[in-house]
């Protein structure tokens, strides 16, 4: 084959077909965006039921990891909502850990997170919060 | 803990973990990088985290690794100027049509495939923060990149630049590396563009980058290499002065919206490579940055690696879909187009399986990937195992696809023709002007058929261990061989020099001795470290496999060597002996005397070993029959030594405790006590008289 034919067939079609593709995904919907470091909006709360004032969220597409501190916990994301799968442990305060129930609020990236906190292993009652994002999301936590 | 001091304790560990896996990886024949990889991702939360969270915790704070961070960047920025440096254009000297397209598929093919990846992967891994064009092309950058210095390093150590797959692949890669790192550059600037605007401004600032680095920067550089040349040496001015540009060049991409690697790159690909001004500063540059700083970016790198984020049998499919495809793109692609341009299929698969090793340079594009927000953290993972396991499998793949007989077939040749044919391999310089002696002596009626072999272990600490010019293998054996070579000018011997780089130098010696059709293996002996044995080590390995007569000479007393003295009391070894010592024996005035020891006690019907059959009618009148009765035989033969005699032949058997062993201290009296020069034989096993003979010879 001659090589400029052999050039156009080995390198030409594949661009063509990276051009098909571009067209192809433009289409497609990636979960909502919840990565990064959350401010809790402050408030006042009982006696030992304060909750961490910054929630950080490290996301892979509808899966993500929730930290209320040095621990975390998998999350699903589910349509705009966000929720863990068990309690974000705690050091410290009258509460085991803390259960994440939130909803995003703008897109595609949503630039605030409204839900509550519901606490584990202690006498507390469920704490709603509204959340803004804590500056641009870190570096890698998407 | 204080800052300073978790910093320097993080280094410390990784620095052992990275040399100690690094050197385990060596042992079992994989680059050295892997082993670097895995100990990055073996301290992060994959391993260390999970076995041992208090240690980790005390180790790796959160809040100490900013400093593990910096100085990782700057190993990033040290390594990629090196990558560039490295980058020579007479590396795409004809290659041709083959490198031209199959560079071109082996980058398009891959891309194509990782976009198609992207449709499926961007709807479960990624999320509304990344556009899906970002997403796309990040993935097909990701999956085209070579691991150049890797690749070099592996056809280095393989000795395949010398062959015709080498000399394609390493154009490809380069030509990979350049395209791949502008196609990044474009991701990261359409990434970080907000705009069409930002994006035009992102392009312009590009524009004049380049334009500044090449009509600017090159011709100051050209200065700069004209300086070196009239002071001789590289200055500590003329250093800093290229660590200035290399930190500007770094700072402008950053600033223009590229990323700052990509200025470190470039300035490497800009930098005059016609004379030994780059190999300098890689020399200065290289042992910190490969061996101090890159080990703490394999850390801070499997610090952000979380196996534990694929914990679903589905993730691990799509871990695996990432790592078949990564593997089909890239080594289908090239080895596909190198096939077509006129490859043989074994040699477009050996490349195939050459351009897919991913290595460190896919990491340092996923670090950019994560950091920009356009991979996720799960997504990173499995790019990291994929690119992990795609250097990890390149060496068995290519030992599978052509291995290392046929390259050696290759870039060795074949014996021409048949002749008293010896091969001398040389470790020390010093030695080989005694070996060429020696050589010429033992075939003093014709000229021997000689060829002088240096193989040079793999220096860790080199980024690749190519060199592009035209002339690098004859430098690679020129110091070493050097003294031999002007020995051999000024005794009139014809000699072939053969040099390249070795893992097993046993194994290398062995090979070519049985591809030039050796009738003797001639070696010099240097004190072994961890061994007082003159049989171990390398001689060791050549004695036990070689299909040819082994000699090794303790050169105690200059040549010319006349008065032999040949110790024998029988047996395969010492028949050797015999015959080397009846080829010395034909030189002008030489003389040769049997030292045939037997034991005092023996009966009447015990043989005298049949000396009568074995000293040849060919010693003639200069050889002399000495028989001594002696209990130790050792004893008997050192004594003798003392009288009168240039060198001592001598058969490497048990009987002379001169018996091969890897290690050893309670052997080689008689080296040790022997005040001549010493010619220890071994007989080549396939030449001994009887089958137990053979088996003797062989088991030795």
């Amino acid at each position: 084959m001659r090589p400029a034919l052999l050039y156009l067939v080995l390198v030409g079609l594949p661009l063509l077909g990276v051009l098909g593709i571009l067209r192809a995904g433009s289409g497609l919907a990636a979960p909502p965006s919840f990565g990064g470091a959350w401010a809790l909006a402050p408030a006042s709360y009982p006696d030992g039921c304060t909750p961490p004032a910054e929630l950080r969220v490290a996301q892979s597409g509808r899966r993500a990891e929730v930290a209320l501190g040095a621990e975390t916990e998998a999350a699903e994301v589910d349509g705009r909502r966000l929720r863990t799968r068990g309690a974000v442990a705690v050091r410290g305060g009258a509460c085991r850990g803390w259960h994440v129930e939130a909803a995003g609020e703008g897109a595609p990236v949503p630039a605030a997170l409204v839900g509550r906190l519901v606490p584990e292993g202690c006498a507390c009652a469920p704490v709603p919060f509204r959340a803004r994002r804590a500056g641009a999301p870190a570096p890698g936590t998407h | 803990m204080h800052l300073l001091l978790t910093l320097l304790l993080q280094i410390a560990v990784v620095l052992v973990a990275a040399r100690a896996l690094g050197a385990l990886c060596r042992r079992i024949g994989q680059p050295q990088v892997v082993g670097e990889m895995a100990a990055g991702i073996a301290l992060g939360p994959s391993l260390l985290g999970w076995a041992a969270p208090g240690v980790s915790a005390l180790l790796f704070p959160a809040e100490s690794l900013i400093g593990l961070n910096v100085l990782s960047q700057i190993g990033l920025v040290l390594f990629m100027f090196l990558v560039g440096l490295e980058l020579d254009p007479r590396l795409l000297r004809g290659r041709g049509e083959t490198a031209l397209v199959t560079s071109h598929a082996s980058i398009v093919a891959p891309f194509f495939l990782g976009s198609a990846l992207a449709l499926y992967l961007y709807p479960r891994l990624s999320d509304a923060s990344v556009g899906f064009p970002e997403f796309a092309l990040f993935m097909g950058a990701a999956m085209s990149v070579t691991a150049f210095p890797v690749l070099a390093r592996i056809l280095t150590e393989r000795n395949l630049l010398r062959t015709k797959v080498g000399a394609v692949t390493i154009a490809c890669a380069a030509v990979d590396d350049v395209t791949a790192w502008c196609l990044l550059a474009g991701v990261v600037a359409l990434v970080r563009a907000e705009g069409a605007g930002s994006v035009l401004l992102t392009l312009g600032g590009s524009a004049v980058y380049v334009a500044v680095m090449v009509l600017a920067v090159r011709p100051v550089l050209r200065k700069l290499e004209a300086y070196y040349e009239s002071r001789g040496q590289l200055t500590q001015d003329a250093f800093a002065a290229v660590l200035l540009a290399l930190l500007l060049s770094a700072w402008a991409t950053e600033y223009v919206g590229i990323h700052a690697l990509f200025g470190a790159f470039f300035l490497g690909t800009t930098m005059p490579k016609e004379r030994g001004f780059v190999r300098e500063i890689s020399e200065r540059l290289e042992w910190l940055t490969v061996v101090f700083l890159l080990p703490l970016f394999f850390a801070y790198t499997g610090l952000r690696t979380q196996v534990g984020l694929i914990d679903e049998p589905a993730l691990w499919l799509d871990a695996l879909l990432v790592l078949g495809v990564a593997v089909a793109g890239k080594s289908g692609g090239s080895a596909l187009a190198a096939r077509a341009t006129g490859l043989s299929w074994r040699e477009a698969g050996a490349l195939g399986v050459l351009m897919n090793t991913r290595g460190l340079m896919e990491l340092v594009i996923l670090t950019i990937g994560l950091d920009l927000g356009v991979i996720s953290p799960a997504l990173f993972v499995m790019m990291v195992l994929m690119a992990l396991a795609t250097t990890v499998m390149t060496t068995p793949l290519l030992e599978a696809v052509y291995p290392t007989r046929l390259i050696r077939r290759e870039t060795v040749g074949e014996a021409d023709e048949a002749a008293f044919t010896v091969l001398v391999p040389v470790a020390l310089p010093s030695s080989g002007p005694a070996l060429l002696r020696m050589a010429k002596a033992l075939a003093p009626e014709g000229r021997p058929r000689l060829y002088a072999l240096h193989l040079q272990r793999p220096d860790g600490a080199r980024l690749t261990g190519a060199d592009p010019a035209d002339d690098a293998d004859d430098a690679l054996g020129a110091e070493a061989l050097g003294p031999l070579l002007a020995a051999a000018e000024a005794e009139g011997v014809p000699v072939r020099p053969l040099a390249f780089v070795s893992r097993d130098v046993g194994e290398d010696i062995t090979a070519t001795a049985h591809l030039k059709g050796a009738d003797l293996v001639l070696m010099g002996w240097h004190k072994p470290i961890l061994s007082q044995s003159v049989l171990g080590g390398a001689v060791y390995d050549v004695m036990r496999r070689t299909r040819a007569d082994v000699a090794v000479l303790l050169a105690r007393r200059p040549a010319p060597w006349r008065r032999i003295l040949v110790p024998y009391t029988g047996g395969a070894h010492d028949r050797a002996a015999l015959r080397l010592a009846e080829r010395l024996g034909r030189q002008p005035g030489a003389t040769v005397t049997i030292l045939h020891v037997v034991r005092p006690a023996r009966g009447p019907d015990e043989p005298r070993l049949g000396l009568s059959d074995e000293a040849p009618e060919a010693f003639g009148p200069a050889v002399r029959l000495k028989v001594v009765e002696r209990e130790d035989a050792i004893e008997a033969a050192v004594e003798e030594g003392r009288v009168g005699y240039d060198l001592v032949v001598i058969g490497a058997s048990e009987t002379w405790g001169l018996e091969p062993a890897l290690f050893s201290t309670r052997h080689e009296r008689l080296a040790q006590a022997c005040p001549v020069s010493l010619l220890i034989v071994r007989a080549d096993p396939s030449r001994a008289s009887t089958p137990v003979e053979a088996a003797h010879a062989a088991a030795a």
